[in-house]
């Protein structure tokens, strides 16, 4: 089809049209760079904490720290979890309770 | 007497061991030595490695059930604990918790025990981390714990890919691009051919290029309004989470003062006859606050000096009935003669006579001798602050005044405290902020809004800041709710206290605005000043004037009503 020919001012707008297209995509771009930029920082921020609770857990004086504090928690919570915690750290902890009513007349946990 | 009951009295004590003492201290932990650093550190492990012992120790304050409180003396000798089972059970823990994307392992440089993987956690790559604590591969992140250990602790996680947007969408951003300008081109090419003159094609396309760049800056401008609007909310939310925290370790602070006040009147009745003891004690609890206090003075026979009651029924009174009186004056007369007792053995525990009491009145007597101040007694019905002090009288003879905070009067005069200096500084500030208490009582409190019910709910399951947006009279605002701390900061009161007698679940919970920040296309955002910090007003929020020359630091001139806000009004949202 022999049509006329577009004159060079639209081809030069239709250029110019195309440049806020490129900016967009251009833009997009960089946002979803930033996105995936984050949630690799917010992972590697999760894994650092998760890392870091293990090497506590594993950590004898911070774990056995742990334990009792578990043991303490169990006391006032729930005494049944408290003696089966206190069974599992009879190989390596000695542990004397008193309450306040006899206090000075301890009795072995 | 047994070794372990020796040590206890060294370590309770503050005088050097008593030789038997010292051997009961070697036998125990190895050395006497330990019993400097377990006095120092009452309260928490103490690590005896300085001292050459692979041991913790320690005296921890603990708690048995509800309502008894004890001591665990603890000895533990953490080089008994297997590194090995250590390791491996932190990884399986941690494998049970963290969730199917995480994987661990765990491995011996030794190489006595094999490789131990959990979830997506590759061996050879768990190899790796012994000689590379971080890593990237296939996909994954790879941190060593302890790589400097003998056993190397491992985790990982997947990461996301960085994959170019455009990239992975070029079929689909071609073919628009192709699309769109052939359309623009048609469009061009008809507008020729139906006679555009060239000046309407110019305007057409520059109307059209003009169009597309304005509606991408409105786009552009209007997600980063929305990202100012959500940083603006999220530093709101943490200045908002910080002002709670200080308003709930500021109420140690106001019961010190609140108890200094009640000290420096009972100052007053030192020295006094009973009858003008009790004409003071009416002077300085007038009517008007009668409500929120229930006085007793008692003499060391534990007859009833005074008594002003609150004018409906007290909280004792509901909780004992017809005992309450008899019950009381037993326990002052107890009190006074356990102190009697005490008075010429200093340091000396409770007399062996108090345990063939009955258990209330042991239990109310050791209560009232715990040290002169406000103390929380625990009663049937809930917690109550109480002051207790024992007075002498004109002949020296000692009188007991007991005053029981009633209504959780003391947090609610802190609180109307801080709403004070709040809205006195909410104005100035860059963001309105207003305090409100909570009871999250649900016999007591009144109909809440649902949003704030979930918060306080919410609130009573977990211990830190929580927030809740809440639409009210067509703005939005941002409630944001802490429970009072344990450890003498804003005691036990609200929730059940029947159920929950542990927990500290007096709420603070505060609200400000988030309708006011910009709408994605609107006002920009002002900077958000950090209001001024909670204190006392400038001024003086507190200001005491009343009767006899002594007052309470709320009966302000301003406020002869004596009205204490009651719990929290959230009927009434604040207005901008």
């Amino acid at each position: 089809m022999a049509g006329r020919a577009v004159p060079w001012p639209s081809w030069w707008l239709l250029v110019l049209f195309l440049i806020p297209w490129g900016i967009s995509l251009a833009i997009l771009e960089e946002r979803h760079e930033a996105t995936v930029r984050q949630r690799r920082m917010d992972l590697t921020e999760d894994l650092r904490q998760v890392v870091g609770h293990l090497r506590r857990l594993a950590d004898p004086p911070a774990a056995l720290t742990e334990q009792i504090e578990r043991y303490r928690r169990a006391l006032r919570w729930d005494v049944r979890s408290a003696s089966r915690l206190a069974r599992r750290l009879q190989p390596v902890a000695r542990l004397f309770f008193s309450t306040s009513r006899d206090a000075g007349n301890p009795c072995r946990a | 007497m047994t070794v372990s009951e020796d040590v206890w009295r060294a370590v309770q004590g503050n005088e050097p061991p008593s030789p038997r003492e010292e051997r009961g201290l070697v036998s125990l932990f190895g050395t006497a030595r330990v019993l400097a650093p377990l006095r120092q550190g009452k309260g928490s492990l103490v690590d005896l490695t300085p001292l050459g012992q692979a041991r913790l120790a320690g005296m921890l304050p603990c708690r048995v059930g509800r309502r008894r409180q004890g001591t665990l003396l603890v000895i533990a000798d953490y080089d008994r604990m297997r590194p090995e089972v250590l390791a491996a059970q932190a990884v399986d823990h941690l494998h049970r918790l963290a969730g199917p994307d995480f994987g661990f392992g765990v491995s011996d440089l030794l190489g006595e025990f094999p490789t131990l993987t959990r979830g997506e956690h590759p061996i050879d790559q768990q190899s790796r981390l012994a000689t590379e604590p971080t890593f990237e591969a296939a996909g994954r992140l790879f941190l060593a714990a302890d790589p400097r250990g003998r056993f190397v602790l491992g985790a990982s996680c997947p990461l996301p890919p960085v994959r170019s947007w455009v990239g992975t969408r070029w079929q689909w951003v071609t073919a628009v691009t192709v699309v769109v300008w052939g359309l623009l081109l048609a469009a061009v090419r008809r507008g020729l051919g139906v006679g555009w003159s060239l000046p309407r094609q110019i305007l057409g396309l520059f109307g059209l290029a003009a169009g597309g760049g304005v509606c991408l800056l409105l786009g552009l401008a209007g997600q980063a309004l929305a990202g100012r609007q959500e940083a603006a909310i999220r530093g709101r939310q943490a200045q908002a989470a910080a002002i709670l925290m200080h308003l709930d370790d500021g109420f140690r602070a106001f019961r010190v003062q609140l108890e200094r006040r009640f000290q420096r009147f009972s100052d007053r009745l030192q020295g006094q006859s009973p009858a003008v003891m009790a004409r003071l004690l009416r002077q300085g609890f007038p009517a008007r606050w009668r409500e929120w206090f229930h006085v007793m003075l008692f003499d060391r026979e534990g007859r009833w000096l005074c008594h002003l009651p609150p004018p409906t029924q007290s909280t004792l009174q509901v909780c004992f009935g017809k005992a309450f009186a008899n019950l009381f004056s037993t326990i002052a007369r107890v009190t006074l003669k356990v102190w009697d007792w005490r008075k010429s053995r200093v340091g000396a525990p409770m007399p062996a006579w108090l345990d063939d009491q009955p258990a209330t009145i042991r239990y109310g007597v050791r209560n009232m001798l715990r040290g002169e101040g406000i103390t929380d007694l625990v009663v049937p019905q809930g917690t109550m602050a109480r002051y207790a002090r024992i007075i002498l009288d004109q002949e020296g003879h000692p009188v007991f005044l007991l005053v029981v905070l009633e209504k959780l009067v003391d947090q609610r005069l802190y609180f109307r405290n801080r709403q004070r200096t709040w809205r006195f500084s909410g104005r100035e500030g860059g963001f309105p902020f207003r305090l409100h208490s909570l009871e999250a009582s649900s016999r007591r409190a009144r109909p809440l809004m649902p949003e704030v019910q979930r918060l306080v709910d919410r609130l009573s399951q977990t211990g830190g800041n929580q927030f809740e947006p809440v639409r009210h009279r067509g703005r939005d605002w941002m409630m944001v709710g802490r429970r009072g701390g344990p450890g003498g900061k804003l005691p036990p009161a609200g929730v059940s206290p029947g159920r929950d007698p542990g927990g500290h679940p007096t709420v603070v919970a505060g609200v400000f605005p988030v309708g006011g920040l910009p709408a994605p296309v609107g006002r920009r955002v002002g900077p958000v000043v950090h209001p001024r910090p909670p204190g006392p007003a400038p001024g003086g929020a507190v200001r005491s004037a009343g009767a006899g020359g002594w007052s309470l630091p709320w009966s302000s001139p301003a406020d002869h009503r004596g009205r204490i806000p009651g719990p929290g009004r959230w009927d009434r949202c604040p207005s901008r």
